[in-house]
C-alpha cells in the first residue's frame, strides 16, 4: 500500500515536472540547488566546478553525459551559480564571471579578487551578492556581505559592503535577499547599494533554497521549511522542521 | 671591495637557505602534514557501492537540492537522503542513495548527475521500482579530493579518496 502511494506521488511528480519554472533561463524539469551548489544546468549542458576547473558536459543524451571541455579557473573554487548566459563562480580568493554564450567554450569576463575567505555568490544579472565568511579552514577574520553592480559583467563594481557575524549561504526572493548568518537576515534590496534589514528568522543555517514561495533552510542540526508571502515579507509561516 | 664580497656571500648563503627550506616544504607536501587522514577505496568497491537503500538517519548534512516534490540532503562524502515533500508540513524519508565520495547533485527530468569523487555518475529515477537506476559513469573527470587543509593523498591509480577525516 505504501509503495502504491509512492508510485502515485512519483507519477504526480513527473507530471508536475512538465510545468514551467519561474527562474530566469531555467529549463522546465530542472531541479533547484542552494547557493553552495557546484552544479548548474543550462540548455543542453551541465556545468560543474571542482577545486580548480570549470567542467562542461553535454547532455544531448541526458542519460550519458559527454565531457566536452574544462577551463582552468584558479584555486579553491567553491560554488557555481548560473543566470541567463552567465556563470558566477565563488572561490576562496574572489568571484569569477564567465559568459556561456558559446556554451561549450566559457569565456572569462571578469575576476574580482578579495582576501581569503569562503564565499558563495548569487546574482540576478544586474547585481551580484557575495558573502565572505572566515573560520579555521578558510583563513582571516572577515565576515562580510558584498553587493556588486554586474550590469556590465566585464566590469563588476563594488556598491556595498557590510560586516555580518558569520554569513554563509544566501538566496534571492523578488526584491529581497536572504542571508544565513547568526539568524536568517532578510534585506530589502530595492536599492542594492543600500540593503535594508526588514526582517529576520531566528534560525541557524548554512544554506537556503527559495523556490516560488517556499523557503528551505538547512543547518547542522535540521532542515526547516517556511512559506513566504510576496505581499508581506514579515509574514513567514513555519511549515515543518526535520531535526537530526 | 672585500666588504661587498662578504655581503654578496652572505646574501648568497641566505638565498640558498631560503631555497632549501622551500624544497623541504615541497617534499613533504602530499604526506604527513595534513591534520586529516584520507579514506581510500579501491575503484571496484567505489563503483559497486553505488545504489538505492532504505532511508537512514542523517549524520553530517551537506547541501540541499529540490526537485519537484522531492528534497535531497547530502550525507557528506557518502550519499543523499531523499524525502518526499508533497505535504509541506510533513517530509517523509523515502530512500537513501549511496554514493561514497559524493557531495553534490543536479537533476533534470528525473535524471540525477552526481559528483562521486573523481567521477560524474548518472542515475535515473525508476517509478516502477522507486529505485535510482545506474545509467552511466564518466571516469576521472574531476581531481582527487583535497583534504580540508589543502593536501592531496599519494595513492595508486586504481584508488580513490572518498573522504578526509580528522586525525
Amino acid at each position: 500500500m505504501k509503495k502504491n502511494i509512492f508510485i502515485v506521488l512519483a507519477l504526480a511528480f513527473f507530471i508536475n515536472a512538465c510545468s514551467g519554472d519561474s527562474e530566469t533561463g531555467a529549463n522546465a524539469g530542472d531541479g533547484t540547488g542552494g547557493s553552495l551548489a557546484i552544479f548548474a544546468l543550462k540548455g543542453n549542458y551541465l556545468y560543474t566546478v571542482d577545486n580548480e576547473k570549470l567542467n562542461v558536459f553535454s547532455l544531448i543524451n541526458q542519460e550519458q553525459p559527454v565531457k566536452v571541455n574544462d577551463v582552468s579557473v584558479g584555486f579553491n573554487i567553491e560554488t557555481l551559480f548560473s543566470n541567463d548566459d552567465y556563470l558566477y563562480i565563488g572561490s576562496r580568493n574572489g568571484m569569477f564571471i564567465y559568459s556561456i554564450t558559446n556554451p561549450e567554450n566559457p569565456v572569462l569576463l571578469s575576476n574580482v579578487q578579495h582576501l581569503t575567505s569562503c564565499d558563495p555568490v548569487i546574482s540576478n544579472g544586474t547585481h551580484s551578492f557575495v558573502t565572505l565568511h572566515s573560520n579555521t579552514t578558510c583563513g582571516n577574520n572577515i565576515n562580510l556581505l558584498e553587493v556588486y553592480d554586474t550590469t556590465d559583467a566585464t566590469n563588476p563594481i563594488l556598491l556595498h559592503s557590510r560586516n555580518l557575524s558569520f554569513p554563509k549561504g544566501l538566496g534571492l526572493y523578488n526584491n529581497f535577499l536572504f542571508v544565513c548568518d547568526d539568524v536568517i537576515k532578510i534585506f530589502d534590496i530595492s536599492t542594492p547599494e543600500n540593503p535594508i534589514l526588514v526582517h529576520s528568522l531566528d534560525k541557524l543555517c548554512y544554506d537556503v533554497i527559495i523556490k516560488n514561495n517556499d523557503l528551505f533552510a538547512i543547518g547542522d542540526n535540521g532542515m526547516t521549511r517556511y512559506l513566504l508571502d510576496e505581499n508581506d515579507i514579515t509574514n513567514v509561516v513555519l511549515k515543518s522542521e526535520l531535526n537530526y | 671591495m672585500k666588504k661587498y664580497i662578504i655581503r654578496f656571500c652572505f646574501l648568497l648563503c641566505f638565498s640558498i637557505m631560503l631555497i632549501s627550506c622551500w624544497g623541504r616544504v615541497d617534499d613533504n607536501m602530499p604526506l604527513d602534514k595534513s591534520n586529516y587522514k584520507a579514506v581510500v577505496m579501491k575503484r571496484a568497491d567505489f563503483e559497486n557501492a553505488v545504489g538505492t537503500l532504505p532511508p537512514k538517519n542523517i549524520i553530517e548534512s551537506g547541501k540541499i537540492y529540490i526537485f519537484e516534490n522531492f528534497l535531497f540532503i547530502t550525507e557528506v562524502n557518502d550519499g543523499f537522503h531523499v524525502f518526499n515533500y508533497q505535504d509541506p508540513t510533513n517530509p517523509v524519508p523515502v530512500k537513501y542513495i549511496k554514493a561514497p565520495g559524493a557531495t553534490d547533485l543536479a537533476i533534470r527530468n528525473g535524471v540525477l548527475y552526481i559528483n562521486q569523487a573523481t567521477d560524474l555518475i548518472t542515475l535515473k529515477y525508476n517509478a516502477q521500482t522507486t529505485a535510482f537506476d545506474f545509467m552511466y559513469r564518466n571516469l576521472n573527470v574531476f581531481p582527487q579530493k583535497l583534504s580540508p587543509d589543502g593536501y592531496y593523498e599519494d595513492i595508486d591509480s586504481n584508488e580513490i579518496v572518498v573522504n578526509w577525516i580528522l586525525k
